[in-house]
């Protein structure tokens, strides 16, 4: 079910950030500095240029989610974050952002599997509100961890859905690499979820 | 002179003696069988199919009852049918989606094989989707809640605007 596509990419952006970095320690010596040039300006330019000429990582390892016994506690989150949603509804701006991010703040009761998809559900509301804004950036950050290529996600129409979100974000903030990888993973995620429909 | 006044299916009783009488059919000839609980027969004048499930009143409301009952389940497997092809469709129209802001990225890497490769994988997907999602629409043709997406794959090297964008 996964495919896997190394990630030659970001380890040679590491690398590159790496000797870069050093370079730019060597460039601390004031005989060599250039005029005009802010410490750290050029290193942020090589690997967000580097970012871009990356390979786009597609892996993608899946997981179903099987639905748990309900514990109090579980129905509790549970009711928590729908009234987070519903609350969010009524509200805009800041207020609705706050009222989304207590909802993923929430902690998760031990036996909710569920849960992974109601948190990715609540990150992309939050991510398209930051998207919306102008503020991809934020989206970014938010998604990149819950999406992380080396781990699985589950296999659901929520991470789909969030993986566009990421997509959608990475375009915005110029890094193709990421966009592609990850519209190709929100691709092949929902072609599982096709192909489980039509047995 | 005033005929008390009788049940429906008492009526329905007598009239259906006299009938019979009249006509010379025997008891069995008559009634509402139920299709496919008999044997099929060929000849000429054969008894309808199924078996006499008769007509008294809770001979009919048993009758009603399953036949409510099948109705039911029939409904249930229409729906269920139809709620697929909507998910199927809708999926399609996701994977095609993606996929023209895929390939819109991957116009941008011309040179790249692992842009146009990834491009070339979501085309196929989408293409699988749309058949998917049409031929499951065919299937259930007289639904008019269903449609096909209407997204095209785009041809490799050709530049398509993200939707929304």
């Amino acid at each position: 079910m996964s495919t896997m596509t190394m990630p030659f990419g970001r380890i040679k952006v590491a690398m590159v950030a790496a000797v870069v970095g050093l370079s730019g320690l060597a460039g601390c010596d004031e005989s060599s500095k250039e005029p005009g040039l802010e410490p750290g300006v050029a290193t942020q330019e090589v690997a967000v240029a580097e970012a871009r000429t990356a390979e786009p990582d597609a892996r993608l390892q899946t997981h179903e989610i099987v639905a748990s016994t309900p514990t109090t506690a579980g129905l509790a989150y549970i009711q928590a974050v729908a009234a987070a949603h519903r609350e969010a509804d009524a509200q805009q701006g800041d207020t609705r952002m706050a009222t989304l991010q207590r909802g993923l703040d929430l902690a998760v009761p031990s036996g909710l599997p569920e849960a992974e998809i109601l948190r990715l559900e609540l990150a992309s509301r939050i991510a398209s509100e930051w998207i919306d804004r102008g503020d991809a950036d934020k989206a970014r950050t938010l998604l990149v961890p819950m999406l992380d290529p080396a781990r699985s996600v589950p296999l659901d129409r929520s991470s789909a859905e969030a993986l566009v979100l990421l997509g959608d974000a990475a375009t915005r903030t110029g890094d193709d690499a990421l966009a592609a990888g990850t519209y190709a993973r929100s691709i092949r995620m929902m072609s599982i979820l096709r192909q489980e429909i039509e047995r | 002179m005033t005929l008390p006044s009788l049940p429906r299916t008492a009526t329905a009783g007598m009239l259906w003696v006299v009938v019979s009488m009249a006509t010379g059919c025997g008891p069995t000839a008559g009634g509402t069988v139920t299709p496919g609980t008999r044997t099929l027969e060929t000849r000429e004048g054969a008894d309808p199919l199924g078996t006499q499930e008769g007509d008294s009143v809770p001979e009919l409301e048993k009758r009603l009852e399953r036949l409510s009952g099948e109705q039911a389940a029939r409904m249930n497997d229409a729906m269920t049918d139809t709620q697929a092809c909507h998910d199927l469709c809708s999926l399609s129209a996701s994977i095609c989606e993606v996929e023209v802001k895929l390939c819109d990225i991957a116009d941008r890497h011309p040179q790249e094989g692992s842009y146009q490769e990834l491009c070339r994988e979501a085309q196929q997907e989408c293409r699988e989707a749309q058949t998917s999602c049409e031929e499951c629409v065919g299937e259930h043709t007289g639904n008019s809640s269903i449609e096909p997406p209407v997204t095209e794959p785009t041809e490799p090297g050709e530049t398509t605007p993200a939707p929304g964008s």
